[in-house]
């Protein structure tokens, strides 16, 4: 009894450190904050280029088949996402498609959602061989990261930058996140995509991984 | 009557195409104007919904959602809305959608569409025969209500 009182003073600090570790871990890892707030419903926000895999992560989450189409813009209606013990409860929200006329949705999109999604396809932003049309798809896509990044950083909402199609890098992962960083170091968002997640959508496991680890956060 | 179609680009280049009563709108910001049109019918009624096809209508303006029969350069099946105002004659409206269609080379499935459409219109049919036969059920036990209670 006397041994366990005199070890308490240490054993809270190594505790408290222990939890305070893996908090900072999970949370750097998404950009800094708590992504699902214990909240009835969660509103997704899920923008992003064309062909970036948007429809087909809502697709995963919804359980439902996902069909080769372009999307225009799909409202969904409220639907739960289970994880192991966890049920998560999503409101309803839009797909919408990744031209730039849907751009004028963003905002309003970003205003209402408790979390961004934002996808991009990495192999086609690391391409070099077609030059013109890979410019614009860069320009494109920076116009966007700084229009996400200043919109929640002004509303402190979460925001996950994903970079899809890592099956179509000729690098391996870690170089081709290199290779991205390095292109965008002296941009003003470049603080927010630091934490940019890479992920091959086709592949199951991979998709899983990733939602499960959002999820447990 | 004014049309408004929108429709992707085949190549993904995130241009998206416009055109408004037939002609093909260039300038960005007036496509932005005719889009945000439509952003208004968020909120509008929903007629019908399948994988295929979406119906949204209010008093006679009208919203289509759909896909043509041209893919895009990664084989997925290009999207369209196509908006037109003060008008609700479907035979009228898929007439205008094929032409605005040909201004950007898309086609649309009209045998399929014809069919979902022709579905919809007896289905409105069913509602409001139903609708009709509840009528005349209240009106009838209302007078039989009133002739019980006069006799009395």
């Amino acid at each position: 009894m006397i041994s366990n009182f005199i070890n308490l003073p240490l054993f809270i600090p190594i505790v408290l450190w222990g939890l305070g570790a893996v908090a900072t871990a999970t949370v750097t890892y998404f950009g800094g904050r708590a992504l699902f707030k214990k909240k009835a419903r969660t509103k997704l926000g899920v923008l992003g280029m064309q062909a970036a895999g948007k429809t087909r992560f809502l697709s995963y989450l919804r359980n439902i088949p996902f069909v080769e189409k372009e999307t225009s813009k799909e409202e969904y209606k409220p639907f739960t996402y289970k994880y192991e013990k966890k049920i998560i409860r999503i409101d309803t929200g839009f797909d919408i498609g990744g031209g730039n006329i849907f751009k004028d949705e963003y905002i309003s999109i970003i205003r209402k959602s408790d979390i961004i999604f934002y996808f991009f396809d990495i192999s086609k932003y690391l391409n070099n061989k077609a030059v013109a049309e890979n410019i614009n798809y860069n320009r494109e896509c920076n116009s966007r990261f700084e229009l996400i990044y200043s919109e929640t950083t002004k509303i402190k909402t979460p925001v996950i930058f994903i970079g899809t199609h890592t099956d179509l890098c000729p690098k391996d992962i870690n170089t081709t996140r290199k290779e991205f960083l390095n292109l965008i170091k002296d941009k003003s968002y470049y603080s927010s995509l630091k934490n940019l997640v890479t992920i091959n959508l086709t592949n199951k496991n991979e998709i899983t991984n990733f939602i499960d680890k959002i999820f447990t956060i | 009557m004014k049309r408004i179609l929108i429709s992707q680009n085949e190549t993904n280049n995130s241009e998206d195409y416009v055109v408004v009563d037939g002609e093909l709108i260039q300038d960005k910001d007036l496509a932005l104007q005719y889009y945000r049109k439509l952003k208004a019918t968020d909120n509008w009624k929903q007629d019908f919904k399948d994988d295929f096809f979406e119906l949204k209508s209010n008093n006679k303006d009208v919203l289509i959602k759909s896909h043509y029969l041209d893919e895009d350069n990664i084989n997925r099946s290009i999207y369209y809305m196509y908006y037109v105002e003060g008008n609700d004659d479907f035979n009228e409206i898929l007439k205008y959608l094929e032409i605005d269609s040909q201004k950007i080379d898309r086609n649309i499935d009209k045998e399929k569409t014809l069919e979902i459409i022709n579905k919809i219109k007896t289905n409105k049919n069913i509602k409001s025969i139903f609708y009709k036969l509840i009528l005349i059920l209240a009106a009838a036990s209302l007078v039989y209500s009133l002739f019980k209670f006069i006799k009395q």
